[in-house]
């Protein structure tokens, strides 16, 4: 039997790894740091579960109000920022990619 | 307990009997209020907000010898009302080119970040939103969540007056968010604990007496943290367009507009309530309704001087104000800070020696603050045009240019 607080942490964790994957993955540079933004506000959300709140706040302060700004302020100074053109140095297919992440998911698992 | 003392936590008992009555769970008739307690907290304040709205533009009128809003309804109260129907009814323009998500998040971020201030502001002995043990922490954690909701608005808008906009106010709401930080800290060590309802229960003298200094300084950085004047270059309205919203219309600006307004009111209650004693006055423990009115009271007086200021001062240049910030707040916030926690430890409890002499203290930094400001502010007098040798290419002669200093064109 699932409680729904354990439905709450797999959704959270879900949308955490989601947008922790999307950060690497996305092509525009300025859209990875929303999305690491949203992944910090999961990992808060993981603390909340866990009932400490003072993680939760020093997540927030630290990791979105300081350190993500930070990112997405430096993001904004680099050239063409607005552009979509945004090539990553290494091209490579979708399968290539879908391996490498699979390789990388077993391996934290392991 | 009666409705006419205390009727919010009243209505609550009320309102869990009749749930429970129904055979709803302990858990779940506590969710149920919760969920109704965050929708009011929520929803209030943006209905306040109108009241807000008149009553600032008739003060500004007030101060710039005029009448204000005058023609809807009696001394133009209903104003408001017809500006917010006449914002419902205008078009949502999305520019081309437009980051979709970033840029629809960004009203609702900013508005968010004022609305979550509330969950933690203590009205009452017992009516809070959330007794949270962090919650001077959890106010600077969702102060982030403003700034970035202006970032997402300055870079969605795909268009780079916004985003040059935007810059201009994360420079000065980063910058300004250390001494309000800091300053925070002197309630803290005066009550030895992070939540608001503790440290109002700890000002058996107000706090604004123990660090006056602090409370200055809190202020300030409040004002530079809400965008007023003279702190209003996010969107100083007389020489830019705006700022980071330009890119907004209809109901989407309207949401930046109303948590400007209510932000105002928002941190002069922070400042009420870790300042000048919160809910806390006379007879408050007999009739808890009392709390809400001294709050209230505290705050529009608070409010009220931020007004003051905002149609009397001439706006700061950008390099003074973040000079300001970073060559005299934060210096002085430190300074307090070390002094404030080295003294207090140092002095012995008795009331009569501690009030007066963390007063002195304030007293003393402050003068210093002030003669060493008097003292750097004489020594530059910024030049116009550098004084530079031009060689005249014929006779090789070397002449300077005069240099002008800025009193003279001023």
């Amino acid at each position: 039997m699932i409680t729904s607080l354990q439905v709450l942490f797999l959704a959270v964790a879900a949308v955490t790894l989601f947008s922790a994957l999307m950060v690497v993955t996305t092509r525009k540079i300025m859209h990875a740091a929303m999305w690491l933004v949203l992944t910090l506000l999961g990992v808060a959300i993981l603390f909340a579960l866990l009932e400490s709140r003072f993680f939760v706040v020093v997540q927030v302060i630290v990791y979105i109000g300081a350190i993500a700004i930070l990112i997405i302020f430096a993001v904004m100074l680099t050239r063409r920022v607005m552009q979509e053109t945004n090539h990553r140095s290494t091209k490579t297919g979708g399968l290539p990619r879908l391996l490498r992440c699979f390789f990388l998911c077993w391996s934290v698992l392991q | 307990m009666g409705f006419f003392t205390d009727p919010i936590n009243f209505l609550s008992g009320l309102l869990s009997d009749l749930l429970l009555g129904w055979g709803l769970s302990a858990n779940l008739t506590q969710l149920v209020l919760f969920i109704i307690g965050a929708g009011l907290l929520a929803t209030l304040p943006m209905f306040f907000t109108l009241v807000l709205i008149w009553s600032e533009r008739k003060i500004l009128g007030r101060i710039a010898d005029r009448i204000g809003p005058n023609r809807v309804g009696p001394w133009g109260v209903i104003q408001p009302f017809a500006d917010m129907i006449k914002i419902f009814t205008k078009e949502l323009i999305t520019p081309a080119g437009v980051d979709k998500v970033p840029y629809q998040l960004a009203p609702i971020l900013s508005i968010a970040g004022v609305l979550l201030l509330w969950a933690v502001i203590p009205f009452g002995v017992s009516v809070l939103g959330v007794n949270l043990n962090v919650g001077i922490l959890y106010l600077i954690a969702v102060g982030g969540f403003g700034t970035l909701g202006f970032l997402f608005a300055g870079w969605g808008s795909n268009n780079k007056y916004a985003l040059l906009g935007a810059f201009r106010a994360i420079a000065q709401l980063i910058s300004y968010e250390i001494p309000l930080a800091v300053s925070l800290l002197i309630p803290v060590m005066f009550t030895g604990s992070l939540g608001m309802n503790d440290i109002v229960a700890g000002q058996s003298i107000w706090f604004i007496f123990l660090s006056p200094l602090g409370a200055l300084i809190f202020f300030i950085a409040s004002i530079a943290e809400i965008g007023r004047s003279p702190f209003d270059l996010l969107e100083a309205d007389s020489e830019l367009v705006s700022g980071f919203n330009i890119e907004y219309s209809g109901l989407k600006f309207g949401m930046f507009y109303v948590a400007d307004f209510l932000h105002a009111f928002t941190i002069s209650m922070i400042f009420s309530t870790l300042f000048l004693g919160g809910w806390r006055g006379p007879f408050v423990e007999q009739v808890p309704l009392l709390g809400f009115v001294y709050l209230f009271a505290k705050t529009a007086v608070v409010w009220f001087i931020g007004i003051w200021i905002r149609g009397s001062m001439p706006r700061f240049r950008i390099d003074q104000m973040l000079n300001f910030n970073w060559k005299v707040l934060i210096p002085l916030s430190m300074t307090l800070v070390t002094c404030t926690a080295l003294i207090d430890k140092l002095l012995p409890g008795s009331f009569w020696i501690r009030v007066p002499v963390l007063f002195a203290l304030n007293i003393v930094l402050f003068l210093a603050a002030e003669r060493l400001m008097r003292i750097g502010s004489k020594k530059k007098t910024r030049p116009v045009v550098a004084e530079r040798p031009i060689t005249v290419e014929n006779t090789g002669i070397t002449e300077a240019v005069p240099t002008r200093s800025i009193g003279e064109i001023g």
